[in-house]
């Protein structure tokens, strides 16, 4: 992407996200969830269903038929789009979305395009014992076929047996502790406290309950990993001169970056401590022409803690074994100087792939995040990880973005 | 040598497993027969796991110049995590169980079980060697690993 192709050019107007956690909108399918998320998306940008002539439908990194269909909620919704196209690799899905709708955008081809997505991942996962994340998404998996995930690693999550390794490594590496892990899941725990759609928001943590949670996949513990939600979100994008035009503040698209550890053979002793953040957020900052400390609030992909502390390290907020420091000091937290995860993130808020993140820093810059709102927001940074679990690997692709209220 | 810990296999062990895809059936076939085998470039000796066309050259080598040939079996803890609790019942008489990347003396990385061990005695840097484990009753053998003194 070069410089000024993109800055600017695209805002979002209308995002939409269903009742969340505390209300789980169980016994619902994923089509019926993305289409009500796409209804309020739709209405929150003032529009009505025929202004959309253009769907991108976000799913699962692999295919999951119980969960995601695809081709089916527009039609569901009444929508008459010119094109329905599906984006994948899970936890990135939103990201990659908005790229292929802007592209669609410059072409001409659409005048507003809608990326969405819906998972009863909840009740999919049937967890009886609550904040399990993950764990129940642990059967897809093992379809991919080197015949390893049958002894032990499907049983065990869908994501932890591949991510805790990622996580054994760091601590034998840069000396990072529970204790640097803890400090992540307070930080969500306490902006889920000041979010009423958020899963744990009637419910404190104390870093005494982190340290007493049991372990799932040893080092990681109950607290370390995501939530599971019943949800359905939905983002309307369009060209930033239409967006002007809309009831709500344009929310512009400033900067889009993608890394993928693929780049790296398999076995990179590096692939294990790192994402491929780095090179992501390069080209999403030299884009926005803004730099990593003038980013007002980050709403970043939590799958598990150790995800936090890896962006913090690849992002350059902290070099590498320093973000449990950089934790400790409560920038992240509500009043810090750097919030993340205003939310409550995936750990305490709402788990839908990398959607929450994109729909709270929309409403961030808007000043709709009533009593978690982070005063003078202006630009937020967003971020999504994601791909399939292929033992030795763990999701190896990542993308970056960044909003703004303003134009540059 | 101390008294021996044998790790204990849920009923998951007699299940079917699910089909392979072609491109690993050899390294399956090679576990039944006890041969521990690798992905090998038969122009340097460079060894893969998965199944990857050897990076080391300009070109793109043939895929008829991988070969699977069998290897050492042995390595060293990458990285290990202990799982202490399942979504499938069937792992439950495992727990808690070790599960480990083990870098293999011929450079790559392989994901599986460290079995017969106390989980507190695993540590990275160990050394590490193949298990092979018969299916009583079935056409498989599981690689699994063990620690070694």
């Amino acid at each position: 992407m070069s410089t000024r192709e993109f800055r600017d050019k695209f805002a979002i107007v209308g995002v939409g996200m269903t009742p969340t956690a505390r209300t789980h909108a169980r016994g619902m399918s994923a089509m019926r969830l993305e289409a009500w998320a796409a209804k309020l998306a739709i209405e929150d940008a003032g529009l009505a269903r025929e202004d959309i002539d253009g769907v991108v439908h976000a799913m699962m990194a692999s295919p999951h038929p119980p969960l995601q269909w695809t081709d089916t909620y527009s039609r569901m919704l009444g929508l008459r789009p010119n094109f329905y196209l599906t984006v994948a690799r899970g936890g990135q899905a939103a990201h990659n979305g908005l790229l292929l709708a802007t592209h669609y955008l410059r072409l001409g081809l659409a005048k507003y395009v809608i990326v969405s997505c819906g998972l009863p991942g909840w009740s999919a996962s049937h967890a009886p014992e609550g904040p399990v994340g993950m764990l129940g998404t642990g059967g897809w998996r093992g379809q991919l076929g080197f015949g390893i995930g049958p002894l032990g690693f499907n049983a065990a999550a869908g994501g932890g047996s591949s991510h805790g390794f990622y996580v054994s490594r760091h601590m034998h590496e840069y000396g990072t502790t529970a204790e640097d892990l803890a400090e992540v899941a307070l930080s969500a725990r306490e902006w889920a406290n000041l979010n009423p759609e958020a899963r744990f928001h009637d419910r404190k943590l104390t870093r005494e309950d982190y340290l007493a949670s049991d372990y799932v996949i040893e080092p990681l513990r109950k607290m370390d990993c995501c939530i599971e939600s019943d949800l359905g979100a939905a983002i309307v994008v369009t060209t930033a001169d239409r967006a002007r035009s809309g009831p709500k503040p344009p929310v512009y698209l400033k900067g889009l970056g993608f890394g993928d550890q693929a780049r790296k053979q398999w076995w990179d002793k590096s692939n294990y401590t790192q994402v491929d953040g780095a090179f992501a957020a390069k080209q999403a900052f030299a884009e926005a022409g803004e730099n990593i400390w003038s980013i007002d609030v980050a709403e970043l992909y939590d799958c598990f803690t150790m995800e936090i502390i890896f962006y913090l390290e690849d992002y350059g907020y902290c070099k590498k074994g320093e973000a449990g420091e950089f934790l400790r000091s409560g920038a992240t937290r509500p009043g810090g100087s750097f919030p993340i995860n205003t939310h409550g993130g995936l750990l305490s808020g709402m788990y839908l792939f990398d959607f929450p993140n994109v729909v709270e820093a929309t409403r961030q810059l808007r000043g709709e995040a009533g009593d978690r709102q982070v005063p003078n927001a202006h630009l937020a940074l967003t971020n999504g990880h994601g791909g399939e679990m292929v033992e030795p690997f763990m999701c190896s692709s990542h993308a970056t973005m960044i909003l703004g209220n303003e134009l540059s | 040598m101390s008294e021996q810990k044998v790790s204990r296999l849920g009923p998951w062990v007699e299940r079917p497993f699910p089909p392979l895809l072609p491109e690993i059936v050899p390294f399956w076939e090679g576990l039944r027969r006890h041969e521990f085998r690798l992905v090998k470039c038969r122009r340097c000796g460079a060894c893969y796991y998965p199944y990857t066309v050897c990076v080391r050259h300009a070109d793109i080598p043939d895929f008829d110049e991988m070969e699977w040939a069998p290897t050492s079996g042995r390595g060293t803890v990458f990285a290990h995590l202990t799982v202490h609790k399942v979504v499938d019942p069937a792992f439950q008489p495992d727990l808690p169980y070790v599960l480990a990347l083990i870098e293999l003396d011929e450079g790559p990385l392989f994901a599986t079980r460290i079995v017969d061990c106390d989980p507190q005695d695993v540590r990275i840097g160990r050394r590490a060697a193949v298990k092979y484990h018969d299916v009583p009753g079935q056409d498989r053998t599981l690689p699994f690993f063990v620690l070694q003194d």
